[in-house]
């Protein structure tokens, strides 16, 4: 029986794994610490994989990612050092990631999570405000903030007025 | 707008990705073992809870051993038995200090902050007692630690006074209203530390005082749980408390070796590579100093309470009081050695002997290496070290499965220790 379970969770790690690593690594900004946020994720959705509904695994393993995210930037007493990009030295336009990782890591954890979560996840303002535990006006107020920290590299034309 | 954004976060992956670590189906075991274990103590604790209570209620009366002394009548209004308490501990502990034999440590949560407790006890049919996290300090050099400068309207008769040894000890009353409890406390601020002596009154009934003699680690434990209640033991002082260790001051003036760490005085704890219980609270105190004295910085461990730094020859030693998703999971000892034959350099970058999963890579520019040490223990340690204008080394501790120590010593120590020309090889043990 416990087998089973663990089959239907495996799979899910196969499936959703990579997915949730990639926005962990937005979040983090690093493919270790992205591990890591993963990891920490999925042993606690092994602890409650039997009560978690398939429909909703997506949801609560975003939400524990995020909570583990801000966790750990709370937990960090440091002012973090600006994040040195991790690319092989052939990547092409090192000089654009590094300005844009660096932009990115400019962001507060929480603006940071917001723009992931917004536009990367492609949540809504509701559902962002949901997981991050906040009004609807805090989220788009906090990816306003953000947009004006990115507008270097997003464009001269961004502004954030939606209201959804 | 919406497409830049997305395409700017789709530029910011790297396009080439590791490949997915496989999944580790025995970390989630054991995280679900303990959960399952946590939940059982849980019941077990209520359970001796309630039993406390019962004979915390039922045998006050009765016991010889209680303490009549300082038992409140209903005449009694609380001054006139905190008058009767003073004179009790005065007469009992001598220097006056007020100080009763409860005590509790401040704790230390992972990130450094100080805990300041209070009891809560709820005097009736059924009696219970909480422990309370009220708030939260910064770092002990923070003024905010003194008790007598936080305007609390609870608190009067703060006194403070300054002891022969240095130390200070700060005595206060605090009353609450609501539940008619009475505490005193003193907080008894010593150069390795902070240790809080409290008692609980409830003017008018049988339970004259209430001991809490909780550890630092329960202390964290009870700030991430708030919910987390301990039985209480009644008790009356019948020994002096006992005193606080001593320990040798640190030479201010030492010069620091270049090529090697300083040497200890030939009486001290850590010479013989242990460290006796008693003593490892002031022990940090000349330990940290000497840290300070290599590093440039406090001796403090980023993980955790930073008072167990022991330098020794060659040898670095932090001990660790991590706490991790809301919860105190595990202490964590941290050697570094470092091995002046082994310098390390921007042109020269390498994999240190004995690491394994070693991995030479660019980053911005750099050199950088990453590698993974075998800690023999159920944890990994990973190093990089990156070779910019100057060497740092991020070390990030993952010990079971799900805990991650990220800096289990600071950036800056590390920073420090590295372009010390001194290539660092960490070890780690568990001690749970």
């Amino acid at each position: 029986m416990a087998r089973n379970w663990e089959a239907d969770y495996s799979a899910y790690y196969q499936a959703r794994g990579p997915a949730l690593r990639r926005t962990a690594y937005l979040l983090a900004g690093s493919w270790d610490e992205a591990e890591d946020l993963v990891q920490a994720t999925f042993v606690k959705l092994y602890v409650h994989w039997t009560r978690v509904r398939s429909e909703t695994a997506d949801a609560y393993a975003r939400r524990v990612l995020l909570n583990e995210f801000l966790g750990n930037r709370r937990r960090r007493r440091e002012t973090p050092v600006p994040a040195i990009a991790e690319q092989p030295a052939a990547e092409p336009s090192t000089v654009d990631r590094v300005v844009l990782d660096n932009a990115l890591a400019a962001l507060p954890p929480k603006q940071r999570a917001a723009i992931v979560l917004r536009y990367w996840e492609d949540l809504s303002v509701a559902e962002t405000a949901a997981l991050l535990g906040v009004s609807a006006g805090t989220v788009k107020s906090t990816v306003s903030r953000a947009l004006v920290t990115l507008r270097p590299m997003v464009g001269p034309e961004t502004s954030y007025q939606e209201g959804h | 707008m919406d497409e830049h954004v997305r395409d700017l976060l789709t530029d910011a992956l790297p396009q080439h990705e590791p490949p997915m670590p496989p999944l580790d189906l025995a970390a989630g075991r054991r995280a679900r073992r303990r959960d399952l274990g946590m939940r059982t103590v849980g019941l077990v604790a209520v359970v001796g809870l309630l039993a406390t209570a019962v004979v915390l209620v039922t045998g006050s009366a009765r016991s010889p051993d209680r303490p009549t002394q300082v038992a409140s009548t209903a005449a009694e209004t609380p001054d006139q038995v905190l008058a009767r308490l003073d004179r009790v501990w005065r007469a009992a502990i001598p220097g006056g200090a007020a100080l009763a034999q409860a005590r509790a440590d401040y704790g230390t949560d992972a990130r450094g902050r100080y805990f300041d407790g209070f009891y809560h006890l709820t005097a009736g049919s059924k009696v219970q007692v909480n422990y309370v996290v009220s708030r939260r300090f910064g770092p002990p050099d923070q003024i905010e630690l003194d008790p007598c400068l936080s305007h609390r309207p609870t608190i009067a008769a703060c006194t403070r006074a300054q002891q022969p040894d240095g130390s200070t000890v700060i005595t206060y009353r605090q009353y609450f209203a609501d539940e008619h409890l009475v505490m005193l406390s003193a907080v008894h601020f010593r150069p390795g530390g902070v240790v809080v002596y409290a008692s609980v009154f409830v003017p008018g009934t049988r339970l004259a005082g209430a001991t809490f003699p909780l550890s630092a680690g329960q202390l964290v434990a009870a700030a991430t749980n708030p919910g987390m209640t301990f039985a209480a033991n009644v008790r009356v002082p019948k020994t002096k408390p006992t005193p606080a260790p001593t320990h040798n001051p640190p030479p201010s003036d030492t010069p620091v070796p270049d090529a090697a760490f300083p040497t200890l005085p030939a009486q001290h704890p850590c010479r013989n590579g242990t460290l006796p219980d008693a003593s490892v609270r002031a022990l940090g105190d000349v330990l940290a100093a000497r840290l300070q004295a290599i590093v440039g910085e406090p001796g403090r461990s980023d993980g955790g309470t930073a008072v167990q730094n022991c330098v020794t020859r060659g040898t670095l030693r932090a001990a660790l009081a991590g706490v991790s998703a809301g919860r105190v999971s595990v202490n964590a000892e941290v050697t570094l050695t470092s091995y002046a034959q082994q310098v390390p350099s921007p042109q020269d970058p390498g994999c240190p002997a004995g690491a394994r999963m070693c991995e030479l890579f660019t980053a911005a520019g750099h050199h950088a290496v990453r590698y993974e040490v075998d800690t023999g223990a159920a944890n990994n340690m990973h190093v990089v070290v990156y070779y910019g204008s100057h060497v740092t080394v991020d070390v990030v501790l993952v010990a079971e499965g799900n805990t991650t120590h990220t800096y289990a010593l600071n950036r800056a120590e590390l920073i420090s220790l590295a372009t010390a020309h001194k290539l660092i090889e960490v070890v780690t043990k568990l001690a749970q």
